[in-house]
């Protein structure tokens, strides 16, 4: 068992790959009175063309399916679920499906190894069933209708069909009504024989139990399951154009105060020698710096009441491309616009601003070891982005300085955006 | 952890020591009795105290003197809970073994400075920051609607009682809002700061005793305010249900039920309803309402209960397809009327309890839920962890279907979907 050790703290990740594959992450916490333990696969719903080993020909499987499949997994094959076995012991279990992820996530105080277990033989042993293919599909019916009325939810994937033209993050995770009519047991099993094997998945255990212990558990679970031999698994690329699909639409709701999203398409080339941790830690200080509450640009704003409160950036590394975004309420949106576009164009990083930024980071990533539950996501996150834990992220932090942050904010270019706008309704 | 108590002339401080977390917690929690004018006038000072104040006087200032303090955070938040409105002024600081130990005096100093120095000029807020606040706030009120659930809960309760504080936005009221002024609002501050009942709560690995002496010499309340009242409100009392509907903007339909819980003892509230809650419609995906309606009926994401014990009452909530209304209707009444004739087994009750005791359990992980209890605890006489988790082991079936029989539909309510 090696252990990872974040630089600069008392912080260790134990780490071991077992001998089928499948990659083990524990952050033990003598200070926790609980635990949390996620199975996580390398399958989202960008996932929908792939295929296994030799294979030469790609299968193809609808939008939606890796949360479909997410849904089906808790099925047994007595005609059960796995939410019972868990519900004996008192835990709380749940699942997720992301653009590039699937995790299972059981939170409890006591039985470790028993809801250790659980968790390895319910994800190991899925059960697709027509009858229970086609009751599912009324469930996640209604879920997609419940995002059709939450306005942050029609924001965020609007503006994502609009920004990409063959990126599937153009898709919505949970496909649509029509996309999960299309759905068969085929489907499932299909993906679940491709991605649910031990090598593209990875357990990250977190909070009171002995990692000693645990991998014990583990390996012995492990070693009484016929393992599927892990061929290499290729997922059919695309090759996103920079610039937008769709750069303007407007919808209307029945909401309070009208709801604007800005997001900008950068290419990747412009950010020399710089890894991509450092280059999201950069643009985190300047968006932080430029348009945070510490921001001259942000007082201005409120100032000239073009914004209720705040402005929500985010920026995130895709395949093809760099995506910074911006999210505010607003009754002025083409003054906001505006301002935001003349404002990315006129940024310079003070050493002041680097400094004050440096200390958020670096208080926010001690206080993240509170939550076992935020530690299992970082190491979640590190593992899906980066395929190891950033153990230099301190470094990262302490090494920041405003002529990089001045030279990363020289690369953003505001040519290839697409705005998403909600409006009050008008009858 | 080490429970400690420290007594003030004007408030009092309790702390727990630990040194389990990383940062240090602190919360000066308010109690004021619950009206819609208070929530709405709370809404607004709690939102202006925080967003400025006379030595910081723009949110700019304030934000980068904050992040100076390693990212120290201040917020307010107002909650009803029950006839009492809970207004915590909530600060989170790095743990100064990771900073400077001055940090220890300079951020508390912080948030006292902002509560008895606000940017007030000749009695009255300052005018752009009042101005830019109400706006926000009035938003907030605003926004209510672009949540179907929250919104259809609260038009539920005011069909009952279109005048009880159940039924209020927890954000106000906009008429009540617009009548405020800076100088409303400066007396109303004065009042509360004379008047509220106050403690205050820390939590972190500090030397206790110098916490205290930093808080006398910053906590400088002038009065002593009287005693608190039972913070139950009245039971509701309707002799036959209420069954409303309104066509809305939305695709699904939201439904609603609100259920009366009369004639409680503490133990029943305390521990028997939550049980009940957790078997019936709550807590773990087996429950009785999520099994006959998503599980084997397909109808739904999501249906859940949840027990307000302060407001006496149980609330049903589930967004679904308007044509399934009438079945999902008749299930809900199937699984209760199952549970009223004793059809849920020993197995479902330990689970249920099981699961509560989880619950409780993760609150030990995270300072801000032991602080809620260290704060219900106080205000309610609501018992240590330990004695919770034993009162619960000793629910009982009988004692279940004791308490079926007390809850009774009072109001149907539904928010109907159609819209494409």
């Amino acid at each position: 068992m090696k252990s990872i050790v974040y630089n600069s703290t008392d912080e260790k990740v134990y780490y071991e790959k077992l001998s089928n594959g499948l990659s083990v992450y524990m952050y033990p916490s003598k200070q926790a009175r609980n635990f949390y333990l996620t199975y996580n696969v390398k399958f989202g719903s960008m996932d929908t063309e792939f295929k296994k080993g030799k294979e030469k020909k790609y299968k193809t499987v609808p939008q939606g399916t890796a949360h479909f499949l997410e849904h089906q997994m808790f099925q047994e094959d007595d005609g059960t679920t796995a939410f019972q076995k868990f519900a004996k012991l008192g835990s709380s279990v749940n699942a997720y499906t992301s653009y590039k992820q699937t995790c299972y996530e059981v939170v409890a105080s006591d039985h470790f190894e028993e809801n250790l277990d659980i968790l390895l033989d319910y994800v190991g042993n899925p059960v697709f069933k027509q009858n229970s293919v086609t009751k599912e599909k009324g469930i996640i019916k209604e879920e997609i209708k419940m995002y059709d009325n939450t306005p942050s939810a029609v924001l965020n994937f609007g503006l994502e069909y609009n920004l990409n033209n063959v990126d599937k993050h153009k898709f919505l995770i949970s496909g649509t009504v029509d996309d999960i009519k299309e759905i068969t047991p085929e489907d499932l099993q299909n993906s679940y024989d491709t991605f649910y094997t031990p090598s593209n998945m990875f357990l990250v255990l977190t909070g009171k139990f002995s990692p000693h212990e645990a991998l014990g558990i583990i390996k012995r679970n492990q070693s009484q399951k016929d393992i599927k031999s892990s061929s290499k698994i290729t997922v059919r690329q695309t090759r996103e154009p920079i610039e937008v699909e769709s750069s303007y639409e407007e919808r209307e709701m029945d909401i309070g105060i009208p709801k604007l999203k800005i997001a900008y398409k950068i290419e990747k080339g412009g950010f020399k020698n710089l890894s991509d941790t450092e280059i999201k830690v950069y643009l985190d200080l300047i968006l932080q710096a430029k348009f945070g509450p510490t921001s001259d640009f942000l007082e201005k704003m409120l100032e000239e009441n073009l914004i209720m409160y705040d402005i929500i950036t985010t920026r995130e590394i895709r395949d093809d491309y760099i995506l910074i975004s911006f999210e505010a309420e607003t009754e002025y949106k083409e003054e906001l616009i505006d301002s935001i576009r003349q404002e990315l164009k006129n940024i310079k990083i003070t050493k002041e601003e680097v400094e004050r930024i440096k200390r958020v980071d670096i208080a926010n990533f001690i206080m993240h070891f509170n939550d076992i539950i935020e530690v299992a996501e970082d190491i979640q996150d590190d593992i899906i982005t980066n395929g190891k834990i950033v153990e230099d992220i301190l470094d990262i932090y302490n090494g920041l300085n405003a002529t990089t942050a001045n030279k990363v904010a020289g690369t953003i270019k505001t040519d290839n955006e697409s705005i998403f706008y909600i409006n009050r309704l008008t009858e | 952890m080490k429970y400690d108590q420290f007594t003030n002339d004007t408030y009092n401080l309790y702390t727990i020591e630990t040194n389990k977390f990383k940062n240090i917690h602190l919360e000066l929690v308010f109690s004021t009795p619950a009206t819609v004018e208070n929530l709405t006038y709370l809404s607004l000072l709690c939102s202006c105290l925080v967003e400025n104040s006379k030595n910081y006087p723009t949110r700019k200032e304030l934000t980068r003197r904050l992040y100076d303090l390693y990212n120290a955070n201040i917020y307010a938040v107002s909650t009803r809970v029950g006839n009492t409105i809970l207004s915590n002024f909530i600060l989170d600081f790095l743990d100064t073994k990771y900073t400077k130990k001055e940090l220890l005096d300079e951020s508390i100093h912080m948030l006292f400075d902002m509560i008895f120095n606000p940017l007030v000029i000749e009695k009255e807020f300052d005018e752009d920051t009042f101005n830019r606040v109400k706006k926000r706030i009035a938003n907030d009120i605003e926004a209510l609607k672009e949540n179907p659930k929250e919104s259809s809960i609260l038009e539920a309760l005011k069909s009952i009682d279109e005048g009880d504080i159940r039924s209020a936005n927890a954000t106000g009221d906009i008429d009540i809002l617009n009548d405020i002024t800076p100088k409303k609002l400066y007396k109303f501050y004065q009042n509360f700061l004379e008047n509220s009942n106050r403690d205050i709560y820390v939590i972190g690995s500090c030397d206790m005793k110098q916490v205290d002496r930093i808080i006398r010499k910053y906590a400088t309340f002038k009065s002593i305010p009287d005693k608190r009242d039972d913070i139950f409100l009245d039971e509701i009392n309707i002799k036959k249900e209420k069954s409303t509907s309104r066509n809305g903007n939305i695709t699904q339909t939201n439904l609603v039920q609100i259920y009366s819980c009369n004639n409680l003892t503490e133990y029943e509230c305390n521990y028997v309803v939550p049980i009940f809650n957790m078997l019936w419609g709550s807590g773990s995906l087996e429950s009785k309402l999520y099994k006959a309606l998503r599980e084997d009926n397909s109808l739904c994401y999501n249906v859940s209960t949840f027990y307000q014990k302060y407001d006496s009452i149980l609330v049903l909530h589930t967004a679904i397809d308007e044509a399934s209304t009438k079945l999902a209707l008749k299930l809900i009444n199937n699984t209760l009327s199952a549970m009223k004739k004793g059809d849920f087994s020993e197995e479902d009750i330990t689970n249920a309890k099981n699961l509560l005791i989880t619950s409780l359990q993760l609150s030990l992980d995270s300072p801000n839920r032991l602080i809620d209890m260290y704060i219900f605890k106080n205000l309610t006489g609501l018992p240590d962890i330990d004695i919770r988790i034993d009162d619960i082991k000793n629910i009982t079936k009988n004692d279940i279907m004791k308490i079926i029989k007390k809850i009774k539909l009072v109001c149907n309510y539904r928010v109907k979907g159609a819209k494409k």
